[in-house]
């Protein structure tokens, strides 16, 4: 650890300019009750002025290399200002198709707004974080927006109770995190992912058992973030309960931030243990794959369907992630489109449950083409890409995560994966089948709900934008792959 | 040349999503979507014309599409491929023709002739890529093109089972199919089909290799047992199932066995496995297609059966049989996607394709009668058609080989192969004495159109030109698979005599109908009733709806939403895990020396009774203030360890802590709300204790393993120079600012919670407009 304090507004710019966009938010609120124009301008100009920063960091690591800030806690490679940039355009994504919600809610959509805000600047923190207790607090301040966002609108009783479930089981996890942080402490002497690595490459530990305990718990912290299962059992709850608008958001920034600091810990703090840990991420994957896999197959709400779908994916990827350093441009890349994926998913939920809703029963999706060809066809994308159909971006996601596991020696992993793949098909390929091939309900009482559906404004771009990504990467994935492949490596 | 073949197969796309888009005339449409295949078309004639494909040579290109992954879109095109090409574009030019004036109905043709040209385009793909990767990527694009196409009539809910269950199988045998190719290009060391090929390694996990990329061409070509798929694909509209069902789809799988036989026939799993399922697919399928009422399902069940013969052909792999087996190929596309298009002309026209109800059209449709005939005579392997050609060439070699047993095996089903197209001609056009002549389907249509009847005569008179004049066709054959020639007068030998005999014996069969059905009827209730013979089909049904109860039942326990179940579940994962890693590395105890004073004791004892109480309190405000009273025990430790700065912290937090539950509780019921636990008490119990234990031993240990001087050491030496004496005071505030700066806004946004909270509570509809 270095005496300097060396401070570096660079380092940190993003997450300030978030707060002060925040802050600004709140500030307005308190004196009159703005439009929603003036909140729509503040939040563009905030995530605008946080991307060109985080450029201006891009910018600097890739000429002049890595630099560490603040007595070493934050550190700004490729591989954090990658995860910042994921994480913006998450947040922006996910703030536009929040909007309708946030419109709705009056004064307490500029709650909302503040919340995102803050969770993106708290997973950007964990992204940047070389520090075990820095990483706690990025993972906290996430953390606790996010338990907030899922029961902001307050509306129904199923909202409270996603809220509360996922603020309860969080806080075991976040407990769970911080003793791990003690543990590695009282192993290594450091709370530093670089002291606890220098320490490790300059001892040789007789009995690492405290040790690897730590690093267990660290990764079980990490693990309920990402919902792998068998730490996925809030997921389903609370990507049903609350408000169709901000799920997406929920759910993709969580993987990114969880994944981010996962990544850091076990590459830079424990590269002597990457058996060790490599195979505990195999089994927690394994589990994921598993568990998501065959629970989705039975969900009757589109909502619960993604969650699994996600603890799936949560282990797919965690599959790519068992390749170590070399899997990080593999595994980067598939949490770049799986996101993408997700909030796109979750706008076709928004558009069709409406921004507040919660819960959205399949039943909603029958002969959707219908009543939206549009609506329809992007969520047959999004469905197509998460099952890992080619041409679409989850195919390349997929394979490349497959391909570093299966370099890695773990082919029996490869070999589940694809296996739960093939069975993932049949359940993504349900919501198909609903959406095309069945009438939509008869409508009871002649009202909006069997109308013709069509996206508006920003949840309209949000899908098209989300579109184009799935289909681009998917196509030609080359430019993001070589880029991901030179930047990543640590 | 390939760059045309690339662009020509990008055209197709574009094409597509222009038909797709822009709602043309019917007229135009079907112009459009046959310019991209009458292109694919010329194309595959110039190159088969220009190249060195006639000597065995290919055309090769080499695209990079992932190159950091190591997938290529390497493009190999030889004789066999150049075949196919021109076969799937066509055929794709006869159904285009076809549709055009078959989906009357059909709202705008724009999207059904896009999603066929999107099919083309993906096959053609299939037969010209030289990747594994590749080529399953088009590979599972057929499946995903095939069932839009199959489910196209979506208001029917057979042909949305149907497709279900065609992309279900398919996709599921894709997958089998990927893992076997992986596994073959790891034996082999490289990702180029045709590399693999020439490698061809050996080992126990090339069989198990194969193993599985024969599950994928068994599901693709819908051999035993997955064949039940095809009948149920009849769902879909006829100029699909005539495309699916004779030049493409089916064929696929049928193309990967005879590119790869060369080099793996010799494996052990090879020749029994592909031979006997070929055999067994074909005897079920002519034995079903001689039931048959449905004009559709009869082409369909005779599909299955001739799809088994070229499975079988392909299995034995032998140079001269492998010749048969291509030139087979071609036949079956011409004459099957005949059959198909003028069964849809009989049934456009008749309104039904129940041969019960069909009789006298003949006379009105005399040029689909040909058509019919042409193809019909062509299937049965009368000459001088080109089916003979191909079936002689089978015949000739099979005996030239000594593959006895299969050669009486084909000659049995090709009897009935005769019976039922046999059948097919009379009971789509004869005259039956019994049968009221039918009449037009629609009023006023007597005569059906052009496009109508003309796809299907072209068809089956190629066919037709082909077995008059082999030589032409038999050049490109014999440079996909030297090894045999095509002619129409082979000379009397033994293979035209069995011809002979087959046909006879087909006659019979038809001539006899009443006795075989009759016979049919019996055996099968027989079957069914004596052996209770499984299906394939019924496995199939119970294996989808038994994934979907054991799904539901897992779910039911596992998430029945119960806060303590999923605590439990995280919980024992969180200790048992750690526990194991713990048990895996040795385990051992090195935790500190048992030694405590007796305040420590008291204290502990005091701690452990409060929290248990704490679990056990019936009223919320005992249960606040016990809560209170350990942490003010807790304090009390640390006064005993000697600091006092980090007790008083904590007594603060505990009295505001408590203070602020107290504000809470007015607003709650004063006592805990009696009620029933999903699981025991023991096993919460046990949970808890195991959580405590594991930290209190964690804790113990981490202690123990201390190697390094305390940092809270140097903060209490460093804490005068930052000027402050309470070290915890000078920790928050100076040494970890940036902590405690991120503590400040996690309670910044905890109190947003709490104001989102109490807002709420004030309007329980607060917000809804």
């Amino acid at each position: 650890m270095s005496d300097l304090v060396n401070v570096s507004y660079l380092a940190v710019g993003p997450e300030i300019l978030l707060t002060l966009g925040a802050v600004l938010v709140l500030m307005i609120d308190v004196f009159r009750q703005p439009s929603a124009r003036v909140h729509a301008w503040i939040v563009a100009a905030t995530i605008l002025a946080a991307t060109v920063v985080t450029w201006f960091q891009w910018d600097r690591v890739t000429g002049e290399g890595p630099f560490l800030a603040f007595s070493d806690m934050v550190v700004i490679d490729e591989y954090g200002v990658i995860a910042s940039f994921i994480l913006l355009l998450v947040g922006a994504l996910g703030l536009a198709v929040a909007w309708g919600m946030v419109e709705r809610l009056g004064r307490r959509g500029a709650e909302g707004i503040v919340l995102v805000f803050m969770a993106i600047a708290g997973f950007q923190f964990m992204a940047v974080s070389a520090n075990l207790v820095m990483m706690f607090m990025g993972l906290e301040i996430a953390s606790i927006s996010l338990y907030v966002l899922a029961g902001i609108t307050r509306e129904r009783p199923e909202a409270d109770e996603a809220a509360l479930k996922y603020f309860l089981l969080g806080s075991f996890a976040s407990a769970v995190f911080i003793y791990g942080v003690a543990l590695a402490f009282a192993g290594t002497g450091g709370v530093s992912v670089y002291d606890i690595g220098a320490f490790l490459r300059g001892s040789v530990l007789l009995k690492p058992g405290v040790l690897l305990i730590g690093m267990a718990l660290l990764i079980t912290g990490l693990a309920f973030k990402l919902s792998a299962a068998p730490f996925h059992v809030w997921a389903p709850d609370t990507y049903q309960g609350s408000p169709a608008g901000i799920v997406g958001f929920m759910a993709a920034g969580a993987k990114v931030g969880a994944f981010a600091g996962l990544g850091r810990i076990v590459i830079t703090a424990f590269p002597l243990y990457e058996a060790e840990w490599a195979v505990g991420l195999a089994i927690l994957a394994t589990i994921s794959i598993a568990t998501g896999t065959l629970l989705a197959i039975a969900q009757s709400d589109i909502r619960r369907l993604l969650a699994y779908s996600g603890v799936a994916h949560a282990g797919f990827i965690l599959t790519g992630l068992t390749a170590g350093e070399a899997g990080m441009p593999a595994v980067w890349f598939y949490l770049a489109v799986y996101t993408v994926q997700l909030i796109g998913a979750f706008a076709v939920v928004a558009a069709v449950a409406g921004p507040t809703a919660a819960g959205s029963p399949m039943s909603d999706y029958e002969g959707l083409s219908r009543r939206s060809p549009f609506l329809a066809a992007v969520l047959a994308l999004f469905m197509l890409a998460m099952s890992g159909v080619p041409l679409t971006a989850g195919f390349v996601g997929k394979f490349g995560a497959f391909a570093v596991a299966w370099r890695a020696d773990f082919e029996w992993l490869v070999i589940v994966a694809l296996v739960a793949s093939v069975a993932g098909f049949f359940f993504y390929l349900r919501v198909i089948v609903l959406m095309y091939m069945r009438e939509p309900a008869v409508a009871e009482a002649p009202g909006t709900m069997r109308a013709r559906l069509e996206p508006v404004g920003a949840l309209r771009w949000v899908l098209i934008i989300s579109t184009a990504i799935t289909l681009a990467f998917g196509i030609y994935p080359t430019p993001l792959l070589d880029l991901l492949s030179t930047a990543l490596p640590f | 040349m390939t760059s045309w073949f690339v662009f020509i197969i990008v055209g197709h796309g574009l094409v597509a999503i222009a038909l797709a888009l822009m709602g043309l005339k019917r007229r135009v449409a079907v112009l459009l979507a046959a310019a991209p295949l009458g292109a694919m078309f010329l194309w595959a004639i110039t190159a088969t014309v220009t190249g060195n494909v006639l000597d065995g040579g290919a055309l090769v290109a080499y695209l990079e599409w992932l190159p950091a992954l190591g997938v290529s879109l390497s493009l190999r095109i030889d004789a066999l491929s150049l075949i196919f090409l021109s076969l799937i574009a066509g055929v794709g030019l006869a159904i285009v023709a076809f549709s055009g004036g078959y989906m009357k109905k059909a709202d705008p043709p724009g999207r059904f002739l896009a999603l066929l040209l999107l099919f083309a385009a993906a096959m053609s793909g299939l037969v010209a890529v030289d990747n594994v990767f590749g080529l399953f990527v088009f590979w599972e694009l057929t499946t995903v093109t095939s069932f839009l196409l199959i489910g196209y009539d979506d208001r029917k809910g057979s042909a949305r089972a149907a497709a279900f269950q065609a992309m279900l199988t398919t996709g599921l045998g894709g997958l089998a199919l990927l893992a076997g190719l992986v596994l073959l290009s790891h034996a082999a060391g490289t990702t180029s089909v045709a590399g693999i090929i020439a490698a061809s390694p050996t080992g126990g996990v090339v069989t198990a290799a194969l193993g599985l990329v024969l599950v994928g061409v068994f599901t693709k070509s819908a051999q035993f047992p997955f064949h039940f798929w095809l009948p149920g694909a009849m769902a879909a509209p006829t100029p699909v199932s005539a495309y699916l069902h004779s030049a493409t789809m089916v064929k696929a799988g049928i193309f990967l066995l005879i590119r790869l036989a060369p080099g793996f026939a010799g494996d052990p799993i090879w020749v029994p496995l592909v031979v006997s399922v070929g055999l067994v697919t074909m005897v079920i399928g002519a034995w079903r297609a001689l039931r048959q009422t449905d004009l559709k399902l009869l082409l369909a069940h005779g599909t299955v059966s001739q799809l088994g013969l070229m499975t079988a052909l392909a299995g034995i792999g032998s140079p001269a049989v492998l010749h048969a087996a291509v030139a087979m190929v071609v036949a079956h596309a011409l004459f099957k996607s005949a059959l198909f298009l003028t069964m849809g002309t009989v049934d456009s026209a008749a309104g039904t394709r129940d041969l019960r109800l069909l009789s006298g059209l003949g006379r009105r449709l005399p040029v689909a009668a040909i058509a019919g005939g042409l193809a019909a005579a062509s299937m049965a392997g009368i000459a001088p058609l080109f089916g003979f050609v191909a079936k002689e060439a089978a015949f000739a070699a099979l005996i030239e080989d000594d593959r006895w047993t299969a050669m009486g095996v084909i000659a049995v089903a090709s009897i009935a192969t005769v019976g039922y197209a046999l059948r097919f001609w009379w009971g789509a056009f004869g005259a039956k004495p019994l049968v009221l002549e039918s009449t037009s389907g629609e009023e006023g249509s007597t005569r059906p159109t052009a496009g109508l009847v003309i796809p299907p005569l072209v068809l089956a008179a190629i066919g037709l030109v082909f077995g008059a004049a082999p030589g032409g066709v038999d050049r490109l054959v014999s440079a996909a698979a030297p090894g045999g020639k095509l002619v129409l007068w082979p000379g009397w030998n033994l293979a035209l005599a069995l011809s002979g005999l087959v046909l006879a014996a087909g006659l019979l069969v038809h001539v006899q109908r009443e006795f075989v059905s009759r016979f049919q009827r019996s055996a099968a209730r027989w079957a069914h009733e004596r052996v209770g013979m499984p299906s394939t089909e019924r496995g199939y049904e119970s294996a989808v709806s038994g994934l979907n109860r054991f799904a539901d039942r897992v779910t039911g326990i596992v998430q029945n939403g119960s806060l303590p179940i999923y605590l439990a579940i995280i919980l024992s994962v969180t200790v048992g895990v750690p526990a194991g890693a713990w048990a895996i590395s040795g385990g051992g105890w090195q935790g500190s020396p048992w030694a405590f004073s007796a305040a420590e004791a008291v204290l502990a004892v005091f701690v452990a009774v409060a929290a248990i109480a704490v679990t056990r309190s019936q009223s919320r405000l005992a249960a606040v203030l016990l809560l209170g009273a350990v942490g003010y025990a807790v304090a009390g430790l640390f006064v005993v360890y000697g600091a006092p700065d980090l007790a008083l912290t904590l007594l603060l937090v505990e009295t505001i802590t408590v203070a602020i539950f107290a504000f809470v509780l007015m607003r709650l019921p004063r006592r805990f709300e009696v009620r029933k636990w999903r699981i025991r008490g023991w096993v919460r119990g046990t949970v808890a204790l195991g959580v405590g234990v594991f930290v209190a031993a964690g804790t113990l240990i981490a202690a123990a393993q201390r190697t390094a001087r305390p940092v809270s050491e140097q903060y209490a030496d460093l804490a005068p120079g930052a000027g402050g004496t309470n070290v915890v005071n000078v920790i928050l505030t100076d040494f970890r600012a940036l902590d405690t700066l991120g503590e400040i806004t996690v309670v910044g946004i905890a109190a947003l919670g709490v104001a989102a909270l109490v807002a709420g509570l004030r309007s329980p509809t607060g917000g809804r407009t």
